[in-house]
């Protein structure tokens, strides 16, 4: 009892308020840059992909027409933070029915073209869409 | 003073090093099952892309075999273990949940032509041709031992399946911590994601067929989707889904929009049951819908015509933003 006691008045304890301080403030501020940096990151791109393999990244905030000479017979439209297939020369026009998509993860799908225009980037967007 | 500082330095320190383990995800896309398949794969080490090109191999070998199916007739497909295997698979899930599935209307799908250029409505007599090609859901173990002029169709269990192989693919490597498979209806959660986060998994608003119907929270799991919002015709001011029933020969009548199925992931064959169950259930409509919800195995959610949304799955939180509203 009495060598337990003399161990509490000590002041050699392992942490002291200080200390614990340290330990809270350095990972929440580790922590507050990393979640600055999420939020401060640039909107949202729609990724154009031709075979899995990627054509263009276009940012949200530049709207216009676009169109590919590896994807002939396809054109997007990025306009009011979302991206479309505007024109398509494929035999279902499923992407072209699709409309407008502007989630992150959303995404138009072209199978006879083996075109896909997925959303991508600004804040968190699902592991994965079922669609 | 210095000293006591170093406590407090090396326990942050410790902290921030195990927020950061460098981990290896590497991803892909590529074209299969005629969608667009994604793949991602994070894993302890540099092995990530081996594991990633495994599965896509997998992947590509899968969609090559089952679309052989819809050109040829079944027995004259070549021997390939992976039709038995799905035979089989398919055939258990048959009686244990009726014969709605019957993979046996290849000559079915063929005459609709849905998923084509050139889908039709066709005449009555055509379709009696078809349905006289299909057989009982007995099936044979292999393919040559069909009847003449049957057709396969595994359109409603081939993702599911190639998902629970490429479940075996991702658990041969020690190094996968957690990966990602989308085949866009249907979807592959494996492993643990760093800090014991949970999945989140989008599902598609069945009635824009843009924007989403909810999220779904979970742990690993095998998730499918069946409605008819993606893939349709239109013909004489009418929509034809892609899903038919095998049972009158026409697409299916039904008064659901969407059906989502998610399976543990550690349940054998979890892939092919989520699958096989989305179109089944899809296909019965709302008034099977009790006995689904109650189901101890599974959780669904299923959208009705109405914006009504029926749910036995706890992770799920429905899209503010959507018409859909609690049933």
């Amino acid at each position: 009892m009495k060598a337990v006691n003399t161990n509490m008045d000590n002041n050699r304890k392992l942490l002291d308020k200080k200390d614990i301080l340290i330990i809270v403030l350095i990972p929440a501020l580790a922590l507050g840059a990393y979640l600055l940096r999420g939020t401060s990151a640039e909107a949202s791109f729609a990724v154009i992909t031709l075979d899995g393999t990627a054509v263009d990244r276009i940012s949200f905030g530049t709207e216009g027409k676009y169109a590919y000479p590896q994807i002939p017979g396809m054109v997007f439209t990025v306009r009011e933070g979302a991206v479309s297939v505007t024109e398509s020369d494929c035999g279902d026009r499923v992407c072209v029915r699709t409309g407008a998509v502007s989630h992150v993860g959303e995404a138009i799908i072209c199978v006879p073209n083996r075109v896909a225009v997925t959303v991508e980037g600004g804040g968190d967007g699902p592991d994965v869409v079922l669609r | 003073m210095k000293l006591r500082i170093m406590p407090g330095v090396l326990i942050s320190a410790v902290l921030l090093t195990s927020c950061s383990v460098s981990r290896n995800i590497s991803r892909g896309q590529s074209f299969s099952f005629d969608t667009l398949t994604s793949v991602t794969v994070c894993s302890k080490n540099s092995s990530s892309k081996d594991i990633l090109d495994a599965v896509q191999d997998c992947l590509s070998e899968m969609s090559d075999n089952f679309s052989l199916c819809y050109d040829t007739d079944a027995d004259a497909l070549p021997e390939n273990g992976l039709y038995t295997d799905c035979i089989a698979d398919t055939k258990a899930l048959d009686r244990l949940y009726g014969d709605k599935i019957n993979i046996t209307c290849g000559a079915l799908t063929g005459l609709w032509g849905i998923s084509t250029d050139s889908p039709r409505v066709p005449v009555q007599e055509e379709i009696t041709e078809a349905l006289a090609l299909m057989t009982d859901t007995d099936y044979p173990e292999n393919t040559s031992d069909f009847p003449e002029g049957v057709k396969l169709d595994f359109g409603a269990v081939a993702k599911g399946y190639a998902l629970d192989r490429i479940y075996e693919a991702l658990a041969a490597s020690e190094d996968t911590d957690y990966a990602v498979v989308s085949l866009s209806s249907s979807t592959l959660l494996y492993g643990q994601k760093p800090g014991g986060e949970k999945f989140h998994t989008a599902v598609t608003d069945p009635d824009t067929g843009t924007g989403y119907l909810g999220i779904i929270e979970t742990e690993a799991a095998f998730i499918s989707t069946s409605g008819g919002s993606e893939r349709f015709f239109e013909a004489d001011g009418q929509k034809y889904c892609h899903i038919l029933d095998t049972k009158t020969g026409y697409p299916a009548e039904t008064d659901l929009a969407s059906v989502t199925v998610i399976v543990p992931a550690d349940t054998p064959g979890g892939g092919i049951k989520s699958d096989f169950l989305s179109t089944l259930i899809y296909i019965e409509g709302s008034g099977e819908l009790e006995k689904w919800l109650a189901c101890e195995d599974i959780r669904i959610i299923a959208a009705d015509a109405n914006g009504a949304v029926y749910t036995s799955c706890g992770g799920f939180t429905l899209d503010e933003s959507s018409k859909y509203k609690y049933g």
